[in-house]
């Protein structure tokens, strides 16, 4: 079993301590590298492999620099992504053979999660360059390495993080190493780029610690006129609200502990993973040399993983407290240390084994992660274990992904022996325990996908039919006369179908638009669980094969068979979004069953429907049933115990 | 015609029009475990502030209010606001399971509260989203509606509505120019 390093958590803390310490071994040797044997061989006649599917030029050349060093040689493919990945070899493939090739295995992916994968399927050790905006452990090494250096300890140190803490992945392995060292946390994010709330909760977990939250403005307070950069601790009614900010402010002043800062740790906006359509001109954190003459901080190092894009001045670049070059050259000492623990199998983690996060009773029949850009949505994975239950007090549970440790809702939950499922609610944690247990549980994404692996709801009586194929016809004419009556020029309309059942009936009302008005209006269908930022075409329409349809200044009509709480509504919308900007939205359902948990009232309705909340309701229609006919019908869940 | 601008409500009109709301709030929302509030900055903020207040001096339960600030992401460019330079989104309580009443001065085409959907969606997994607004002005472009709403505005009438407040404008009113 080869030993991988695939997030920073994969290290005890005794291993990163040994790791920095020989990493400053490593730099002294650097120094004198000219001395004959002054550098350790440790790697000689070994061969590192460099498999980039995302470019880096710091990450890739330190990693390589770093095993020259050491002696080893290195073989890479000049760009992954226009290899064998471009012949659809899947990463899974590559990493096997490329392991036949070499000693150890060095992945930067594009995919949440790719690391995890390729270390499944290597037989040498694999670390992780980076994989999606998931992990990036030896980044937060070579930080960890740089504070220890320059404050002598991580223990007790106060940083600061500034910047993009949405999607900086450098950022969240950062805070959590460093919580895990007992520093202390200032989180400054910049105005949209908050700190994902799961993983401050994470950190309160794990480690009983919540970091302060500030803003760019207490910074430049500091540099103005402030003598000294005072936070309060983040609790909660003091931080309620800032609206007034100069007030506010003096009055945090007048409760505050002082807060020295130890490091300044600033990371760039970034703009090629973001999903939204922020604007550039918001609220950046940016120093220059005014914000570091304060005298309170003097002792206060900058750091920033670089590339910069403007959020550090260059007038800081000749100040001794500026240390993020040495941050980069670190890369390289750091690095070495690393690659001659993992030649030797002294640190990391083993994959697949009981010491590897998978938990007993992880799902194997499973829903799909709800991480877009997880790699088990790309690639078949070959573990069976795909997610590990999280359990909360007062019934909550989610799965956690075991490749990219995104949360997903459960929805629906099934019975492997009475083939039996339920949607799943909280007063429903006691059979999930149970038949956790029993190893009879089975965990669906949908409805639909239990339905499809044979499994029967828990309900009463037979199911009651709402709605005729007739009736269904005419709500459908009703829906399309009404969508036409709000359309002026049909030539700005799109329809879009929500998976599956509401994309048959996109199709339906698009043909019947056709047959009135011998008008083609562009048909999309839209997979709220895929999340991508492109709605396809329907498929199948002639000459849109891979095609996608333009939502930007188009009117869209989202279709989707029956809304409830109107969680599938939200998404769609902000599917339709992602895809672009449309002139408007409308919203048509042919039931609307109430029960709504969100602001969302569809445009066009073919029936209301009050339901109990126990009640199903299900639209089968003639394209996915196995009657080839269309109905609605409604039928009752009831508890599994008076199913049996 | 006349170009002097109407005015819609007064100080004691929108006061009147918070303590409604917040009695529908506690009506609707009254087993809730958890009800907090969230204002779109900046006019929402104070709005969902007065109503917090009012709540607690009805039910004697103190509701959290945060603050989430959309102008990052808005695309609704056609209604340039007086942006007031503000501190970002700060909800510094778990929205997990509560009920979330999300507070806005105006609701028009709606793209506002989408765009506050996802970022409470980002925020935490709340039970329930509502939509309070003093001033619903219809001309939707999303699907959205609100659940609480201070005065409808007719289509004729909503040209252009000023809501001001005390905090931000020295007075409460809203007024149609």
């Amino acid at each position: 079993m080869s030993r991988h390093v695939l997030a920073i958590a994969d290290l005890a803390d005794e291993e990163i301590e040994s790791i920095l310490h020989r990493a400053e071994e490593m730099e002294a040797a650097l120094v004198r590298r000219g001395d004959a044997g002054a550098l350790p061989r440790s790697a000689a006649g070994r061969i590192m492999a460099t498999l980039f599917y995302e470019p880096s030029t710091r990450t890739r050349l330190s990693f390589e620099a770093a095993m020259w060093r050491l002696g080893g040689a290195v073989i890479s493919a000049s760009d992954m992504k226009s290899s064998s990945a471009s012949k659809g070899e899947t990463l899974a493939d590559t990493a096997k053979v490329v392991s036949s090739y070499a000693d150890v295995l060095v992945l930067r992916h594009f995919w949440d999660g790719a690391a995890r994968v390729a270390a499944e399927h290597a037989d040498v050790p694999l670390i992780n360059a980076g994989d999606g905006s998931h992990e990036h452990p030896t980044q937060t090494l070579c930080d960890l390495y740089t504070l220890k250096r320059a404050k002598g300890t991580l223990r007790g140190i106060t940083v600061a993080i500034g910047g993009d803490l949405k999607r900086g992945r450098t950022a969240h392995s950062l805070v959590r190493a460093l919580a895990r060292f007992k520093a202390k946390i200032v989180i400054i994010p910049a105005r949209g780029m908050e700190f994902p709330g799961w993983l401050l909760q994470k950190v309160a977990e794990e480690h009983g610690y919540r970091p302060t939250v500030a803003r760019p403005g207490d910074l430049k307070a500091l540099a103005r006129d402030v003598n000294a950069l005072y936070l309060v601790p983040a609790r909660p009614h003091q931080l309620t609200l800032f609206t007034d900010t100069e007030f506010d402010l003096e009055e945090r002043l007048a409760e505050a502990e002082p807060i020295t800062l130890d490091a300044l740790y600033m990371t760039r906006p970034q703009r090629e993973r973001r999903d939204d359509t922020t604007d550039d001109g918001v609220e950046y954190l940016r120093v220059d040399s005014d914000t570091f003459e304060d005298p309170t901080m003097r002792h206060t190092v900058l750091m920033h993983p670089l590339p910069r894009t403007g959020e550090i001045s260059q007038d800081l670049d000749r100040d001794p407290r500026a240390l993020y070059f040495r941050q980069a050259a670190s890369g390289v000492p750091v690095r070495m240390a690393l690659v001659e623990m993992v030649l030797a199998e002294r640190v990391g983690c083993e994959v697949g084994t009981a010491s590897t996060r998978a938990e007993p009773g992880a799902t194997r029949v499973g829903p799909r992660c709800a991480n877009p850009n997880c790699i088990t949505r790309r690639e078949e994975v070959q573990s069976e274990r795909r997610f590990r239950f999280h359990r909360e007090p007062a019934g909550r549970a989610h799965l956690v992904c075991l490749y990219c440790d995104h949360e997903t809702r459960i929805q629906v939950i099934g019975n492997r022996k009475s083939k039996r499922y339920h949607l799943y609610e909280e007063p429903m944690y006691g059979y999930l325990d149970a038949w956790l247990r029993e190893d009879a549980l089975v965990i669906f994404d949908s409805v639909k996908q239990a339905e499809e692996a044979a499994y029967k709801p828990y309900k009463l009586g037979p199911q009651k039919s709402i709605m005729s194929a007739q009736e269904i016809d005419r709500a459908l004419d009703e829906l399309t006369d009404a969508i036409l009556r709000d359309t002026p020029e049909l030539k700005d309309l799109v329809i879009v179908g929500v998976r599956t059942a509401g994309a048959f009936l996109a199709q339906r009302i698009v043909e019947r638009i056709r047959a009135l008005r011998g008008a083609a209006v562009d048909l999309g269908v839209l997979d709220v669980q895929g999340g991508g930022d492109t709605i396809p075409s329907w498929p199948g329409a002639p000459g849109v094969e891979g095609a996608n349809v333009t939502i930007a200044d188009h009117h869209v009509v989202i279709v989707d068979d029956v809304i409830n709480t109107g969680w599938t509504a939200k998404d769609a919308l902000a599917c339709v979004w992602r895809a672009g900007r449309p002139l408007s939205a409308r919203l048509a359902v042919l039931v609307d069953r109430g029960h709504r948990q969100l602001p969302l009232k569809p445009t066009y309705v073919g029936k209301h429907l009050p339901t109990a909340p126990h009640e199903r309701v299900r639209v089968r229609l003639r394209e996915l049933d196995r009657e080839h006919r269309d109905r609605v019908v409604i039928y009752s869940y009831v508890d599994p115990k008076a199913a049996a | 015609m006349t170009d002097a601008p109407a005015i819609l409500l007064d100080g004691a009109a929108i006061g009147r029009a918070v303590a409604r709301i917040a009695h529908q709030i506690l009506e609707r929302d009254r087993a809730a475990d958890r009800l907090v509030l969230v204002g779109v900055r900046s006019r929402g903020v104070h709005l969902a502030r007065r109503i917090a207040q009012k709540i607690e001096e009805l039910a004697a339960r103190a509701v959290p209010v945060g603050a989430i600030d959309i102008t990052p992401y808005r695309d609704d460019v056609e209604e340039p606001r007086d942006r007031i330079e503000g501190p970002e989104t700060d909800v510094a309580f778990s929205i997990d399971d509560a009920v979330v009443v999300l507070v806005d001065d105006v609701l028009a085409t709606g793209r506002t509260v989408r765009v506050a959907l996802d970022i409470l969606g980002g925020l935490g997994r709340p039970h329930a989203i509502q939509v309070a607004v003093l001033v619903d002005r219809g001309n939707r472009e999303v699907p959205i509606r609100a659940d609480f709403v201070g005065q409808n505005v007719s289509d004729a009438e909503s040209r252009r509505v000023h809501v001001r407040v005390r905090e931000l404008d020295g007075r409460d009113e809203v007024a149609l120019a």
